[in-house]
């Protein structure tokens, strides 16, 4: 069937006013969009939180729900895999056990040895601190910069900048939050950059996402790579957002400026997760003018509550 | 209307004044679609899921140019950045210029059918994802190529489905019973 003929200007001067502006609006939009644009990379904040938020506390629940079936499916498909792999998998998990029980003992007497000389050298260490728990509701599957959103948000306590982890590793760091979902970074998004240190010998280095599924690993060393397929990789503490000694990805191959490694938690099986409080008090230049008279109550380390 | 508004019942007048709601249908499918792609359950670090939204926004533009506006791709657009937590103005300068250059293609293809349609679609999402790589680019953000390459094939090879969609929402909605 052949399609209606374009509009096109006809006798009418009505019909060619209509016409002449709808393009006018249409290249008018399309300047509107640059000018946001600019705004969004010149502007010192981002104008756009409270729509960003809303966005975040209409989704995070729908996609909760949406999850749900889905969740109870890999349960399902992970439970008939275990039951066939059963005996292969306790064999496994007996040698494992077997191997690292002497580590284990070592790792205790460490631990007490530890513990005695920071009492000895009187060393204050920021705790990490809980701020919630909370279910991984979905992804950015559409999106080129990878997140994820977590259903909690400000009324839990959460805030943008907070590093976010699993008992098992690193996740990444809150970067919008709504009234009860918050949407995070993760580690493979562009913009993420960790701190981390070699479990081997504790070489600094830096892993950076590129929106692949593997990490990029740098380190200021020149002369050599230090790096080894199996390498772990922990967070180093530096930079006070990530709190230090969580794994943060393991090395599967070294390349000419580094190594690509795979990060611990991988994003696709992520499910509950752990938001922390920065692990280093934020260093605070202008003190808002509401809170200026409860800061001069206290001293100037008085930001880590 | 070709009846005065006093010779109509009651009903028809209702009838006549939720007509308008067709307006606003395009742009309500466009942000289900954003919406649909939101709630996804999946965290992925290498996305292939086909750009709904701009699939849908192209769809409508190609078989209701009058009810797509290029316009209306910047709400429409903002919308999207919103929800992919993307810088705002990538998308609202992306989709509006791609319905506008995709208008200006429309008027020397006045006989088209389905697969030129595919084509014209494709050519408008291939350019609409690289300007928007380009000026995610500019905001800081710079992508390696595959993964958006990836999510364009993907995003092209489903146009059809979402054609049929519209097209279907389109003959239950918005088509005047002649």
């Amino acid at each position: 069937m052949a399609l209606k003929p374009p509009r096109r200007s006809s006798f009418s001067r009505r019909a060619q006013l209509g016409a002449f502006i709808g393009v006018v609006l249409s290249v008018l939009s399309v300047l509107a969009g640059a000018a946001l644009l600019i705004r969004s990379i010149y502007g010192s904040s981002d104008q756009f939180n409270w729509a960003r938020g809303a966005a975040l506390d209409v989704t995070a629940p729908a996609a909760g729900v949406i999850r749900t079936p889905f969740r109870w499916l890999d349960l399902g498909i992970s439970a008939v895999g275990d039951h066939f792999h059963v005996m292969e998998r306790n064999r496994q998990l007996e040698e494992m056990l077997r191997q690292a029980t002497p580590a284990l003992v070592r790792s205790r007497s460490l631990i007490i040895e530890n513990r005695r000389l920071k009492a000895l050298l009187a060393l204050a260490e920021p705790s990490p601190r809980l701020v919630t728990t909370s279910r991984v509701v979905a992804g950015a599957p559409a999106s080129p910069l990878s997140t994820a959103i977590v259903a909690a948000g400000q009324r839990q306590g959460v805030a943008v900048g907070q590093p976010v982890r699993e008992p098992s590793g690193l996740v990444g760091r809150v970067v919008e939050t709504g009234a009860n979902a918050a949407r995070i970074m993760l580690l493979t998004n562009v913009d993420s950059r960790v701190p981390v240190a070699l479990v081997r010998d504790g070489t600094p280095a830096l892993v950076f996402g590129t929106n692949k599924p593997l990490l990029e690993v740098k380190t200021v060393i020149t002369d050599r790579n230090p790096f080894r397929p199996g390498d772990l990789l922990i967070t180093s503490g530096a930079g006070g957002i990530y709190p230090p000694d969580v794994p943060v990805a393991v090395v599967v191959r070294t390349t000419a400026d580094g190594a690509l490694a795979r990060p611990a938690v991988p994003p696709e099986r992520l499910d509950f997760v752990i938001v922390e409080q920065p692990f280093a008090p934020r260093i605070m230049p202008v003190t808002p003018p509401g809170a200026a008279a409860d800061a001069a109550a206290t001293d100037g380390s008085g930001t880590m509550p | 209307m070709i009846r005065s508004w006093r010779d109509n019942a009651d009903r028809e007048r209702l009838a006549d004044m939720l007509t308008i709601w067709t307006w606003v249908l395009p742009g309500l499918s466009v942000l289900v679609m954003l919406l649909a792609s939101a709630v996804l359950p999946i965290v992925n670090t290498l996305p292939f899921l086909p750009d709904l939204g701009l699939m849908q926004l192209v769809a409508w533009r190609l078989y209701r140019a009058d009810l797509m506006p290029p316009w209306l791709a910047f709400p429409l657009g903002m919308a999207a950045d919103i929800f992919m937590g993307q810088p705002v103005g990538v998308n609202a300068t992306a989709w509006p210029a791609t319905l506008l250059v995709l208008a200006l293609a429309e008027r020397r293809l006045p006989l088209r059918d389905m697969r030129v349609d595919w084509v014209l679609a494709g050519v408008a999402i291939l350019g609409a994802r690289l300007l928007g790589w380009w000026l995610l680019a500019l905001c800081g953000y710079s992508l390696p190529a595959p993964p958006i390459l990836l999510v364009i094939a993907a995003t092209i090879l489903f146009f059809p489905l979402v054609a049929r969609w519209t097209a279907w929402m389109e003959r239950k909605w918005l088509a005047v019973a002649v």
